[in-house]
């Protein structure tokens, strides 16, 4: 039941993805891109994403991202004749992803035990808001609610306004992202074990391992950190700097030896050879004085004329892209960032590239995430031993849906 | 010099899903240390090879008694060796490690590893399983290949920094090395995806190009295609979304703040009867998402002024009692204090040399049959293994003495 003919690292790799916005399918998206063969099980009315953001010729543009190189089926796993196609499912499954509310895929009989009984090497990912244990597992948990709570949104935005919630689905992201390493991680060990294994990850926590100091700073120091714009406190400067003609500029200094090539760059040898602006330490008790100079001067440059100056003198600094200008860059186009499909629905559809390149066995998107519900339900479950009667059966019960 | 042999190893200890697994960590500052401290806290054994000068990280952020701080975590469960790679004989030395390492993380200006002599060519002669994996700002090909490839640069070029803050304010940036992080997280994947094929096809590893500005691109959900097939050009919105109303962060009575998402609309009518506006709930003119955008300012602002008249525990109550999608915006004094961080172990306290305890975020995903664990917080001296690593490699005393005595290598070194 599972096509064995992609390419990249991750052929042969066999996925059930019942999740729905974001975390669980984004986990899919990504493994699918390296060669995974996935099924995605999606509810008989279709998966929500189908119907969230714009949509164009009837399809939800985000679905198409979403579910791109995924064969759908559509069961209803809330009726048992539903979860038990999905055991059966399972049996031929390396993993298999959720991300139910904490205890639902129990209630539908779908627990670690039950799905492994007939394959030990399974494993099985939950994903949720909080996690599947302390007091706040039964909370719904939403991307929103785990970027407020972990810390994330209270420290994002401007020190003088409020605390800003990202434009996309952050959390969720960053939590399908550990979410692929864990998965492999266990894929992994299970050479030596042969045996599967139940793995839990909650949002919350995927994010705040991406805020590097903060825990550690508080900890140690007491420090609560804040909004601060877009300066650091590590690093100076750190800016986003308008230019004359309206757009900005960024610019970093991570490093010593960057921050001087900026200030020669700018003309102000002064600046780079002095002992008291040698370090970031140092530099950040200035911090304000070498932020105006550095703004005074892009603001008498354009975008493109100050990038000149600054990328000849090997400055760790670019422009801010819109998405318009992205689509334009020439590293953009010549690195592929963002793929074109050919789509029966859409025409050529663009979609972000793959982030991994591989050098001897590159992965690739197939095809965008397909329009009609359960696409490919009839198929699938015929290549699982369901004779037609039976598949048509379930499609009149309401417990699978086909197109 | 005697023959290569992967000895240096043979300390592996670590617990976990990865444990066995060998990984040589040679960045810096931070999406290449970063792929690293992810597979070592699910096991894997990380040797880290930083110049004697000590890593930037040692350097940046706060301090207390000395002591970086950020170290101790990008440094986490890692053996800390001391080589100076741009001198032939660091090179050689590294190259003998790299013949026993599943794993290579380089996150150098492309180019600079080649000149030194790290191909995957002649390493992978020496080691055919070996995964090389490199991380740069723009990537390995393409025009801006060579330029220096700050996180920064890559949330600008991405479009993230754009599409982050409040409309009438400029792009901002994230407070945290966030391209890093996010790149870090795809370098975790794509190595262990390198290794699952390497099971099937024989034994072969394989070379990667990751960028920093690609995988954030796949955070910002349908922004490529809604350009593509609507020309529509994402902008900064502040806490609004444009999918999916009320969504927004309020300031409470006591100064606090809460955050509530309605992705589903059935919550959204639950919100609306939680704040008293069951008239609001009973429109059917603000059923979906869509209606309830064109009608943006009324349903936020409802919800505003309620909030604003109740303390953060207050709205928090009444929301759970309602099934309300909320949530407490966090600082990281209250997240230390929550019960369910606590409950979960969010946080692990360890030992530390020089700072006494330490707090730091534990390994996030959790095994059932064999977690991982964070083993120890970044060691505070320079070099710290090197001594035990290279003697596990076969060179000798003297030999070690010679290395050190020209800046080759570092033993054991305060930071300075």
């Amino acid at each position: 039941m599972f096509m064995t003919q992609a390419n990249g690292p991750l052929a042969n790799l066999r996925i059930l993805d019942l999740g729905t916005i974001f975390a669980g399918p984004m986990i899919g998206a990504h493994l699918g891109d390296l060669g995974a063969e996935v099924i995605k099980i999606e509810p008989p009315r279709g998966d929500d994403v189908r119907r969230l953001g714009a949509q164009k010729n009837g399809v939800g543009l985000w679905w198409k991202v979403v579910a791109r190189n995924k064969r759908l089926v559509g069961v209803d796993l809330t009726r048992p004749e539903g979860a038990k196609i999905l055991s059966r499912l399972a049996r031929d499954a390396d993993i298999i992803i959720e991300n139910y509310r904490p205890g639902k895929m129990e209630a539908w009989g779908l627990d670690y035990a039950s799905l492994s009984a007939a394959n030990p090497g399974l494993i099985l990912l939950h994903i949720s808001g909080y996690g599947r244990s302390g007091p706040y597992r039964d909370y719904p948990g939403f991307g929103t609610l785990a970027e407020a709570f972990s810390g994330f949104v209270f420290t994002n935005g401007q020190p003088d306004g409020p605390p800003t919630l990202p434009s996309f689905p952050i959390a969720d992201s960053v939590t399908a992202l550990v979410g692929c390493y864990t998965v492999l991680a266990a894929v992994h060990e299970r050479r030596t074990s042969g045996r599967g294994q139940e793995i839990e990850l909650n949002l919350y926590e995927s994010l705040l391992s991406l805020m590097g100091n903060m825990v550690v700073n508080y900890d140690q120091t007491g420090e609560i950190m804040q909004r601060r714009g877009n300066r650091s406190k590590t690093s100076v400067p750190r800016n986003a700097y308008p230019t004359a003609d309206e757009r900005w500029i960024v610019v970093s200094s991570t490093t010593d030896a960057t921050a001087k090539r900026l200030f020669r760059a700018i003309g102000r040898d002064d600046l780079a050879d002095d002992p008291a602006l040698a370090t970031n330490v140092l530099r950040a008790t200035r911090a304000e004085e070498i932020d105006a100079i550095v703004a005074a001067w892009m603001i008498r440059h354009r975008q493109e004329e100050a990038l000149a100056i600054l990328h000849r003198c090997d400055v760790a600094a670019g422009p801010i892209n819109d998405i318009e200008q992205f689509f334009r860059d020439p590293q953009v186009i010549a690195r592929e960032s963002i793929a074109t499909l050919d789509d029966p629905d859409l025409g050529k559809v663009r979609i972000p590239g793959l982030a991994p390149h591989f050098y001897r066995t590159p992965g690739k998107i197939r095809w965008a995430g397909r329009k009609k519900i359960g696409a490919d339900t009839r198929v699938v479950l015929r290549e699982c031993g369901y004779a037609d009667d039976e598949i048509d059966r379930l499609i009149m019960d309401g417990v699978i849906a086909a197109p | 010099m005697t023959e290569p042999s992967g000895k240096a190893w043979q300390k592996a200890e670590g617990k976990g899903p990865l444990a066995g697994l060998r990984v040589l960590d040679v960045g810096m500052l931070f999406a290449g240390p970063l792929v690293a401290t992810n597979l070592s806290d699910l096991g894997a054994d990380v040797i880290k090879v930083e110049h004697p000068k000590g890593d930037e990280v040692r350097k940046i952020g706060r301090f207390k008694d000395g002591e970086g701080l950020w170290w101790r975590v990008t440094s986490r469960n890692k053996r800390l060796i001391s080589v100076d790679v741009s001198k032939p004989e660091g090179a050689a030395i590294v190259r003998r490690l790299a013949v026993g390492a599943d794993v290579m993380i380089e996150n150098f200006r492309p180019g600079r590893m080649q000149q030194w002599g790290f191909d995957f060519a002649s390493l992978s002669r020496d080691n055919p399983g070996l995964v090389l994996l490199h991380i740069s700002g723009y990537g390995q090909t393409g025009p801006y290949s060579p330029r220096p490839g700050m996180g920064t640069l890559a949330e600008a070029f991405s479009g993230f920094a754009f599409v982050t803050g409040e409309p009438d304010r400029p792009p901002t940036l994230p407070q945290f090395p966030f391209a890093d992080g996010v790149a870090a997280m795809a370098g975790t994947y794509a190595a262990l995806a390198a290794l699952y094929a390497r099971e099937k096809n024989g034994g072969l590893g394989d070379e990667i190009d990751l960028s920093l500005y690609e995988p954030l691109l796949s955070l910002m959900g349908a922004m490529v295609i809604d350009y593509d097939q609507l020309k529509h050009i994402a902008r900064r919105r502040g806490n609004r979304s444009t999918w999916s109303v009320p969504r927004n962060s309020y300031r409470t009575r006591d100064d606090k703040w809460v955050a509530v998402s309605s992705a589903a609309n059935s919550v959204a009518m639950r919100l609306f009867r939680a704040i008293g506006r069951n008239d609001l709930a009973d429109d059917p003119d603000l059923a979906t998402n869509p209606q309830r955008v064109n009608r943006l300012e009324e349903c936020d602002g409802a919800i505003a002024r309620w909030i604003a008249e109740h303390t953060q525990d207050e709205v928090l109550n009444r929301f759970y009692e309602c099934e309300v999608v909320a949530g407490p915006i966090c600082d990281v004094e209250q997240l230390f204090a929550d019960p369910h961080v606590k409950a979960r172990g969010t946080l692990k306290k360890m030992r530390d040399p020089a700072l006494g305890e330490i707090t730091l975020q534990d390994v996030v995903p959790r095994f059932t049959r064999q977690p991982g664990e964070l083993r120890w917080p970044g060691k505070p001296r320079v070099g710290v293994d090197t001594e035990a690593v290279l003697r596990e490699l076969g060179i000798g005393d003297e030999e070690m003495k010679n290395l050190e005595a020209s800046g080759v290598i570092a033993m054991d070194r305060k930071v300075t």
